[in-house]
């Protein structure tokens, strides 16, 4: 359970970054199930390591701020969320990368049209 | 289109394996020459109408792992690929381009293709143009075109509207542009194929190859469950640059499979403009510039609203700007010749091959000599912003700002991605560098052909699609011949 959990906390952050929002919002709009889904569907060789790395910027929070980053409150999880995509890691700004991309195509994807 | 219904166990003369370009053509030639031919596809059978183009749900739809893939290496490029009945070409830009005629002599020289010049080439290609018929816009061209050629113009530089595999309808879109749909495989070679008796397979995933006293085994899975045995005297493997050298590789043949992929890199910009240049349904724009190359090229990407959020999300308010002013907004790309290899490697236990590419310092060059001037054009066209997409210095206002962009860029620097990948099965009689002969049958192996992107020598510096049918046509006529 806790994996959705995560995914949920990522696109709240998104959403209060790009789309204005909640974690109620989130849920209506299905981009949790969507962003797993496409995870899902990911080849095995990114899949496997983008589930870890999810997982440790989860835990990253803990190591940071006291509290995993599904825990924190709007202001750490924006501060987190920010350092992870300005990190002199590629590894962590590519992370970034991937949540946002996916994020935004999902929700302007009815723009398309 | 007319589906073959799955049997446990069938037999066949040819199977060919996989349905885009290379595929198609290679299925419709041996079948319109009386062969019996079972033509595999993994993906499934969409009509064009399944989904608007270049939308996140096409993505989904017709897309390899929806279209989330990429290549480990510094940086990581990420890539596309087709994966449905008519490959890539359901979902490419259809830009067409024959191979220049000094990279058709090259790769006879170095890989030793017998036979392989530019002059024998010419019937393939008209061939196949013939079925395809390439065309450019007949009357007004779209925006992101128009802002191209007359930059590119002011900059003292020629471009032009590539001619692309697509059909025009007399309806207008809002700009006045005639409105277009693909011409793609499942309009055009596919129908053919089931034309002339051919059977089509879809969502068969084809997982090895084994060699029989006479003739293969072909062990594959439909919708991921059902395993189907079928046995064939002749096969054609065509599933692309990536899953051609995994399903070799799977199948025990190794020499000289997977170790020398290519691609061609690119990189993004966006140009933001007073006036309103993006429309609805706009597409890719057909414009390129091809001074620098092969080398570079500079053309017009996708610019419905999540791409241009995605390309603007490393600037602060991109996202938003993207929603708020996409009209105004364009999305432009700086695509590389490839110069290095990469490999696939099939990896025991996955279903997906490991892909491995590192991007060189002659592409780095090429990009960072590409952004500059692309930033150049597209303020001399009326750009009042660029957003190069650099970390270090992402928008550029004025002519003198592009002074201080990179000639090289960094590989931090920028988002890299392709979606031109190829040479993974190099063709020719040199076999320290060639995986097929010069007619594609895999060297050492009798009755098992490739036909497709992965046997290009190395990148052509163009669009490949055109070249992969052509070969196709060539390595088919020769097999009918001997």
């Amino acid at each position: 359970m806790s994996y959705p959990r995560i995914i949920a906390a990522i696109s709240t952050e998104l959403q209060r970054r790009y789309a204005g929002g909640d974690e109620n919002s989130v849920r209506e709009t299905g981009v949790v199930s969507e962003i797993i889904e496409r995870q899902n569907s990911m080849p095995d060789y990114l899949r496997f390591p983008m589930r870890a790395l999810t997982r440790i910027f989860d835990y990253w929070g803990l190591v940071v701020a006291g509290k995993r980053f599904q825990n924190l409150d709007p202001a750490a999880q924006a501060r987190l969320f920010d350092a992870w995509k300005k990190s002199r890691f590629n590894v962590c700004r590519n992370f970034v990368r991937f949540y946002e991309s996916l994020y935004l195509l999902i929700v302007l994807q009815e723009d398309a049209r | 289109m007319r589906i073959t219904e799955p049997e446990s166990y069938r037999r066949a003369e040819i199977v060919v394996i996989g349905s885009g370009p290379g595929g198609a053509v290679t299925a419709a030639t041996l079948a319109s020459a009386g062969k019996e031919v079972l033509l595999i596809e993994e993906g499934a059978d969409l009509a064009q109408t399944s989904c608007v183009p270049f939308s996140y749900e096409e993505m989904k739809q017709k897309y390899r792992s929806g279209g989330i893939t990429a290549a480990f290496g510094k940086p990581s490029v990420a890539y596309a690929e087709g994966s449905c009945v008519g490959g890539g070409s359901e979902v490419n830009s259809g830009l067409y381009h024959r191979t220049p005629a000094d990279v058709i002599e090259q790769w006879a020289k170095d890989n030793q293709v017998d036979f392989f010049t530019p002059e024998s080439m010419e019937r393939h290609y008209a061939d196949c143009e013939a079925v395809m018929q390439p065309t450019t816009y007949p009357g007004l061209i779209p925006a992101a075109s128009k802002i191209l050629r007359d930059g590119a113009k002011a900059r003292g530089m020629s471009s032009f509207d590539v001619p692309r595999l697509i059909d025009f309808s007399k309806e207008l879109d809002e700009q006045g542009v005639q409105k277009s749909t693909r011409r793609s495989m499942s309009e055009t070679f596919l129908p053919m194929f089931l034309q002339n008796g051919g059977s089509l397979l879809a969502n068969a995933r084809v997982q090895r190859l084994s060699r029989q006293r006479s003739g293969w085994e072909v062990h594959a899975v439909f919708r991921g469950s059902r395993q189907l045995l079928i046995r064939a005297d002749k096969i054609f493997v065509c599933a692309g640059a990536i899953h051609t050298p995994a399903l070799l590789q799977r199948s025990g043949i190794r020499k000289n499979i997977g170790k020398t992929l290519s691609m061609q890199p690119m990189v993004k910009v966006t140009a933001e403009f007073d006036e309103e240049v993006n429309f609805p349904g706009m597409g890719i724009a057909g414009e390129q510039v091809k001074e620098f190359s092969p080398e570079y090229s500079l053309g017009c990407g996708i610019s419905s609203p999540a791409h241009l959020a995605i390309n603007l999300s490393a600037e602060e308010g991109g996202p938003q700007l993207a929603v708020d002013r996409h009209r105004h907004l364009v999305s432009y790309y700086v695509m590389s010749r490839g110069t290095m290899h990469g490999s696939v490697t099939a990896v025991p236990g996955f279903a997906d091959p490991l892909v491995r590419y590192n991007v060189s310092q002659q592409e780095f060059c090429n990009l960072g000599d590409g952004i500059k001037g692309l930033t150049r054009v597209l303020l001399a066209a009326g750009a009042q912003r660029v957003f190069t997409g650099l970390a270090d210095d992402p928008v550029i206002e004025s002519l003198a700002q592009t002074d201080r962009l990179p000639r090289i860029l960094a590989p931090d620097a920028s988002n890299i991605m392709t979606v031109h990948l190829m040479a993974s099965c190099p063709m020719g009689e040199n076999q320290r560098r060639a995986a097929v002969n010069s007619w594609g049958r895999v060297h050492g192996h009798g009755g098992l052909y490739v036909s497709d992107v992965s046997t290009l020598c190395s990148s052509p510096g163009v669009n490949p699609q055109g070249t992969i049918m052509a070969l196709a046509r060539r390595n088919s006529d020769h097999f009918l011949k001997v």
